[in-house]
């Protein structure tokens, strides 16, 4: 297939004689925005760092562009929970900071850096250190970060789980503006189903021990959404099918 | 306010004076139990020619002292971090080294070193590394995981990674292992005289002084002594603030940033 951006080919995972993740595949279309949901232990970060390089799979294989790209960092771009911005770098400095790390951050680097502030609202902050910005201003400058290290694929894990609801839900329509922006493909895991529905193109449910993909759903509804969407039918009778397999799921257990 | 704030030092200076004065009228204490204020300025102007020289004697011993010790001190903590044997061997030496008396190893150091520049240096020295290997060593080991785990997710080579996330982040600690360090270094220096030098320096020309019972001109050299090491701490709180500028500011030092327009319209 062609437009498979990303394919997740029969990876496991184990720590020592626990299975940390089960034998998975999964195929990932090029632009493609998918979310992962489920319980905590269910392997969506161990999934994650595999495809990021940081955990070696006891088997299996991550394809991208026809080459394995498992067990080796720096292919994609990856956004943590916490935004871990480092504190002695400016808003600019940090988001170089991927250029920085694997060579040099150039003069239009910064430039770039500066722009791309600029566009999603913070070009007032630039020279900002990041302990002077809010949290949602922080977790922006951690997105930014990841989009300017200029990779096709951004793993993002639980990257708004520490914000409130509010500047959560901004967060989430700005994240599909700069998506449909930037063109990029998309994993991105989250505990929220409606966040998971609200973002994705399809729903990837997991169950835990061991972890695994117990079912994957498609999104029809319509782009672009907005707040107006998660009163929807649509939108109700997806997100009543997630959680229902995620609610199951657990009493059948 | 700001003036106010700047000024409150000075308050405290006049204050100790104060007290110093009033306590040598209300106890009239003869001058050689407690010399006035202005007796012990008379002391120090009197001798300056003298003690300026051997003032200079001490700052340098200080001076060199503190940049061996402290780089000294810096080198050991990342080579602990870096190697954990490195610091299972090491940690308990340090440890050691700091329960020794500095005035019981004197001996010992000018009966190896001799009775020059060497031995003092090593006290100083010994001194002044202690807090820096603890406070880096913290710095080191304290930094977030994440950080670390991100900069790998980027391809980072561990060169890169220890010079753009791990160094960086032993420089809070540091800088308060250096301030302390530059209190300490000027007592390491007295110490180092009185117990071994033949050479001339304050701390030798405080016993002299002593031995004269000539109390004011003892009070000068304190005064001078004193006033070294606060200049030394002094010294490393302007450059904490000139090298951690994120600690105190919300924005970068103008003269710090790039020089780039702030963004330009259309690339």
């Amino acid at each position: 297939m062609t437009d498979s951006k990303l394919t997740i080919d029969r990876v496991e995972v184990r720590f020592d004689q626990t299975l940390a993740l089960s034998e998975t595949s999964l195929e990932v279309k090029d632009g493609e925005f998918i979310t992962l949901v489920g319980p905590s232990g269910c392997g969506k970060t161990t999934l994650m760092n595999v495809i990021a390089g940081l955990q070696r799979p006891t088997s299996g294989r991550v394809m991208m562009n026809g080459s394995n790209i498992a067990d080796k960092p720096g292919n994609v771009g990856y956004m943590f929970q916490k935004d871990l911005l480092i504190p002695w770098r400016t808003v600019t400095g940090n988001i170089v900071l991927g250029a920085a790390l694997t060579g040099r951050a150039t003069k239009s680097d910064r430039a770039a850096a500066r722009q791309l502030a600029a566009r999603y609202g913070l070009g007032d902050f630039v020279d900002h250190y990041p302990h002077a910005l809010s949290g949602g201003m922080r977790q922006r400058v951690a997105l930014m970060r990841t989009l300017a290290f200029h990779k096709d694929v951004l793993l993002l894990d639980e990257p708004f789980g520490a914000l409130d609801a509010q500047t959560r839900l901004e967060m989430q329509q700005w994240l599909l503006e700069v998506w449909a922006d930037s063109g990029r493909t998309v994993l991105f895991i989250t505990h929220d189903v409606d966040e998971a529905v609200f973002l994705a193109d399809r729903v990837v449910v997991m169950s835990a021990r061991p972890g695994r993909i117990q079912a994957v759903h498609e999104v029809t509804v319509p782009r672009p959404r907005t707040v107006d969407t998660l009163m929807t039918p649509e939108f109700m009778d997806l997100k009543s099918q997630v959680l229902s397999g995620l609610y199951h799921h657990k009493e059948a257990k | 306010m700001r003036a106010l704030r700047m000024a409150s030092p000075l308050f405290a200076v006049l204050l100790v004076l104060g007290i110093w004065q009033l306590a040598v009228s209300a106890l009239h204490a003869p001058s050689y139990v407690l010399p006035s204020p202005s007796r012990t300025w008379q002391a120090l102007a009197d001798d300056w020619e003298n003690v300026r020289t051997l003032l200079g004697q001490t700052l340098y011993e200080s001076v060199v002292g503190f940049v061996i010790g402290t780089a000294v001190g810096f080198l050991l903590a990342v080579a602990m971090a870096h190697a954990p044997l490195v610091h299972r061997v090491l940690y308990p030496i340090l440890i050691a080294s700091q329960a020794i008396p500095i005035v019981a190893i004197a001996a010992p150091l000018v009966i190896i070193l001799g009775y020059g520049l060497a031995p003092k240096l090593v006290i100083v020295g010994l001194i002044v590394f202690f807090p820096v290997v603890v406070n880096v060593l913290d710095g080191l080991s304290g930094i977030d995981t994440g950080m670390v785990n991100l900069a790998r997710s980027m391809g980072a080579s561990a060169t890169k990674i220890f010079l753009l996330v791990r160094l960086p982040a032993t420089l809070a600690p540091l800088f308060s292992a250096l301030k302390l360090a530059a209190a300490y270094a000027v007592t390491g220096a007295v110490i180092g005289e009185w117990t071994a030098s033949i050479t001339p320096g304050l701390g030798k020309d405080l016993l002299l002084k002593n031995s004269r019972l000539d109390t004011a001109g003892v009070y000068a050299d304190v005064l001078l002594l004193t006033t070294v090491g606060l200049s030394g701490f002094l010294l490393m709180t302007i450059l904490e603030h000139l090298f951690t500028p994120w600690r105190t500011r919300g924005t970068a030092r103008r003269w710090l940033r790039r020089r780039e327009p702030r963004y330009s319209k259309g690339s």
